[in-house]
């Protein structure tokens, strides 16, 4: 913050310049006594005069070596270039300590410019580290240490510099071609030769503003450090992603050595292949366990604001619903989230307006979606939150942002004077949405008691089911027997009375003989009556009870017998009923006999 | 005074919603807030006790049908279909439960189809698995009984019609005890041994014998319904229409 004031006030002071003139000293912070070293002063102007501050207790060794360069980034294809000069002074410190140093002061336009002071630390020459022996550029170290006395040694080289070699699914990396280089001026690119294909990878060309050349210690040597080529890189899977090596073209200039009698003067071209090593990201997958149902895919940090641009129109006015989604993280793979707008609303894709910047910690800004629709029907709808789940890259947990819901009111379209038509009503078949489980069921089981379940049923072949089947077998056939047996019985009782039917009525007639003989005239009728009636019920198998004249007569007419004798019966009866109480003579008493016995003999005769 | 009962009235009407609501209410409280796995222990819980009590109604029915529901909502199929099949085993006409059971059914992986099945046998099981096994048993001795009535009322009927249509009545209950007493049987037969299963892990190999050295013969996955037809130690042979082999007892639920 200090710095950005300072630099503000800087502007304001050079406010008659179109640029800041940056001159600034770069050395090491501790040296070994008796050992050189270098510090240097890096102008990115065209200047010179450069007073050096002064050094008391070093000894200066070499230089100023005066040495300019260009570095070169690439954004979108195009190319910027940056200039930098540089002044190299070679020390060598005897005595440890700590010393300060004073800044220099450089003429830039006529303009006087002061670098900023150093603080060394001097150690003794035992206690100082000893030299890295790293990989690719052991050799490169080895021939500068043997050549101490050559400062300006030329070492040019790539690395592949990742911010991250471990992350998420679609967390953003990024990746960046850096040229080391040290006693070459003039560096230039010349070309592209080989570059990975990125598999694995979606990429995005950093939006950063062109990234200067500046020094850097690496390896325990200080280098001007160039930043070719830069990409933010959003791994698509899980697991060890390698990106294959890439090769580029540079072409620079070493500078002359004027103390080389052999040597060129003003240096010559020199034009070298570089690549650029093998890198390899370890991508974890994104945790599946409570992975949200409409998980996005975004992979940062993100908020929401809703806005919808009306809760109560006309029908057939349009609803916006805005969605600005700002945030950090792989924007550009955020899916647009669904709207479901209730039924009658007839509902347009989405506009999205994009807003963001590639940076080197992903991609920022803003997205905003517009979702329009009209609805074609008033009445009162709810529509349901929207939901953005994405997997929030701070707190490694899946978070799910929603709108509220809104309460949509649609009033009925305003229907304009003029407009005589009838519209047209149609009918619609009731529409299939969605198929799910119908819902649970709300009544209660009635406390039952123990064992309810038990008692309620009849199991087959339990001794209840058996019982059901064979009581009422058992019933049906001793009702079989009893009713058989009865029906025989009264079958015999009938069969016995017709067998003696004949003998009943003459012991009947014998005895009305006798009561006529002694004169007792009512009796003997009621006993010539008596026999042609127990004569016909015997045979005819009428109970006393239905015997009547009418039964009679149709139960002989159903057997065949001849009119005539239905007849006589009929009057044989009627006679003696009715003779009973009226007065009568010898004679008619003895016809009365006689005839009554011819009726039973023809009956007899019948076989009935 | 009337006032004072108004008065009472209306304060129990306010205290009635604090009352402790039953367990079974407290499921589907809990499954209507989307909290599927209380809901799934407390209606569990619930059949536990009926069960242990030995009364298990008809009512339980619904227990099992939202059981299966919360169970659906989870996304645990397997389980899903046992308890709507459970459900139908105690109301075999429950109309939702059919449907649901329906529904997930057509969201597992196998889809049986057995072609040796014809319609008119399709439509006699449907009409079997349509009722319970004490309607089919009470139905066939209903109708015993009719076939000795009518034998009776043929053998001492007084009236020639009465007699032929007794007889009728006779010969034609005969048959229908028969039919129903076949299908109590087939039904007490499925349920009191617990034939049916359903398979609780989501895949697993049908071998073609009991040990894990078997031939895989084929391959079956959860909320299939299969019919158990041996068993022998951890083992049990199931049938898939014409499929037939041994899978470990533990992969399956029996209904």
């Amino acid at each position: 913050m200090k710095q950005r004031i300072a630099f503000i006030l800087f502007l304001l002071v050079s406010a008659g310049l179109c640029r800041a003139v940056d001159f600034r000293a770069v050395g090491p912070s501790q040296v070994p006594a008796n050992q050189p070293f270098q510090i240097q002063y890096i102008l990115d102007e065209k200047g010179d005069d450069i007073q050096p501050p002064g050094m008391p207790g070093f000894e200066l060794l070499a230089g100023p070596y005066t040495s300019t360069s260009s570095s070169f980034s690439f954004v979108n294809g195009k190319r910027t270039s940056t200039y930098q000069k540089t002044f190299t002074y070679t020390y060598l410190a005897s005595k440890p300590g700590t010393y300060t140093i004073g800044a220099a002061t450089v003429t830039v336009g006529g303009r006087k410019y002061r670098s900023n002071g150093l603080k060394i630390t001097v150690v003794r020459e035992e206690a100082a580290p000893a030299s890295q022996s790293s990989s690719s550029h052991e050799q490169q170290q080895e021939r500068s240490q043997s050549r101490q006395q050559r400062p300006q040694e030329t070492s040019i080289f790539l690395r592949t510099v990742l911010s991250k070699s471990h992350v998420h699914e679609q967390e953003p990396l990024t990746l960046s071609y850096k040229l080391y280089f040290i006693g070459a001026d003039n560096v230039q690119l010349a070309g592209v030769t080989k570059m990975p294909d990125f598999t694995g990878f979606l990429k995005q060309e950093s939006d950063n503003e062109p990234l200067q050349a500046h020094i850097e210690t690496y390896n325990g040597r200080q280098y001007n450090v160039a930043t070719i080529y830069k990409v933010l890189l959003y791994p698509q899977h899980s697991g060890e992603i390698t990106i294959t090596p890439a090769q580029f073209e540079v072409v620079y200039t070493i500078p002359g050595d004027g103390q080389d009698p052999f040597g060129q003067l003003y240096g010559y071209q020199a034009h070298k292949t570089l690549k650029a090593p093998a890198a390899t990201v370890q991508v974890e997958g994104l945790p599946q366990e409570n992975r949200p149902k409409q998980f996005s895919g975004g992979v940062g940090h993100f908020t929401m604001t809703p806005s919808i641009s009306a809760t109560e129109v006309s029908a057939n006015q349009p609803i916006t619903l805005r969605l600005d989604i700002t945030g950090n993280g792989n924007m550009k793979l955020l899916k647009t989230p669904e709207v479901n707008w209730p039924e009658g609303f007839d509902a347009y894709d989405p506009k999205v307006n994009n807003s963001y910047q590639n940076t080197d910690s992903g991609t920022t800004g803003t997205k905003s979606i517009e979702y329009l629709a009209i609805p074609r029907e008033p009445g009162d709808y709810t529509l349901p939150p929207v939901t953005l789940s994405y997997y929030d890259s701070e707190t490694n947990s899946y978070r799910t942002l929603s709108t509220p819901s809104y309460q949509l009111h649609i009033k009925r379209a305003q229907k304009s004077q003029d407009d005589g038509q009838v519209s047209d009503y149609s009918q619609e078949d009731i529409r299939q949405l969605a198929t799910d489980i119908r819902y649970i069921h709300s009544d209660e089981p009635q406390p039952t008691a123990d064992g309810a379940a038990r008692e309620s049923v009849v199991r087959t072949g339990s001794l209840a089911w058996w019982a059901l089947y064979i009581i009422p077998l058992l019933l049906t056939i001793v009702l079989i027997i009893l009713l058989r047996k009865y029906i025989r019985d009264n079958a015999d009782l009938t069969q016995v009375r017709y067998r003696k039917a004949n003998k009943v009525a003459r012991r009947r007639l014998k005895r009305a003989k006798t009561l006529m003989e002694t004169g007792q005239t009512t009796a003997f009728y009621e006993e010539i009556e008596r026999a042609a009636l127990s004569y016909l019920s015997d045979r005819l198998t009428i109970p006393t009870a239905e015997l009547t004249k009418e039964t009679i007569s149709q139960q002989l007419r159903g057997r065949g017998v001849s009119e005539t004798l239905i007849l006589e019966t009929d009057a044989v009866l009627s006679e003696a009923e009715f003779a009973r109480y009226a007065p009568s003579s010898e004679q008619d008493k003895q016809a009365m006999y006689n005839r009554t016995e011819d009726l039973i003999n023809h009956l007899e005769a019948e076989k009935l | 005074m009337k006032r004072v009962y108004t008065v009472i009235a209306v304060l129990i009407a306010a205290l009635l919603p604090l009352q402790a609501q039953s367990p079974f209410e407290q499921a589907n409280t809990a499954y209507s807030q989307s909290n599927y796995a209380e809901a799934i222990s407390g209606y569990e819980q619930i059949l536990q006790d009926a069960q242990a009590r030995d009364a298990l109604t008809d009512d339980y029915a619904e227990v099992y049908y939202n059981l299966g529901n919360a169970y659906y909502k989870q996304g645990e199929l397997g389980h899903a279909i046992l308890s709507y099949e459970r459900a139908l085993r105690l109301k075999p006409r429950m109309r939702d439960a059919k449907q649901n059971l329906e529904f997930v059914e057509q969201r597992i992986t196998d889809r049986i189809d057995d072609t040796r099945s014809f319609f008119l046998q399709d439509w006699l099981i449907t009409l079997r698995n349509n009722f319970r096994e004490s309607t089919w048993t009470w139905l066939s001795i209903v109708l015993f009984w009719l076939v000795l009535a009518g034998l009776l009322l043929f053998l001492f009927g007084r009236e020639a019609a009465l007699r032929k249509a007794a007889f009728h009545v006779a010969w034609i209950s005969l048959l229908l005890t028969v039919y129903t007493g076949i299908n109590a049987g087939t039904l007490h037969s499925r349920d009191a041994a617990q034939q049916e299963a359903i398979i609780m892990q989501g895949v697993v190999n049908a071998k073609s014998s009991p040990d894990q050295s078997g031939t895989d013969l084929f391959q079956l996955h959860e909320g299939t319904k299969v019919r158990i037809t041996d068993t022998l130690g951890d083992w049990s042979e199931v049938r898939v229409a014409e499929w037939q082999g041994w899978i470990e007892t533990r992969m399956l639920e029996r209904i």
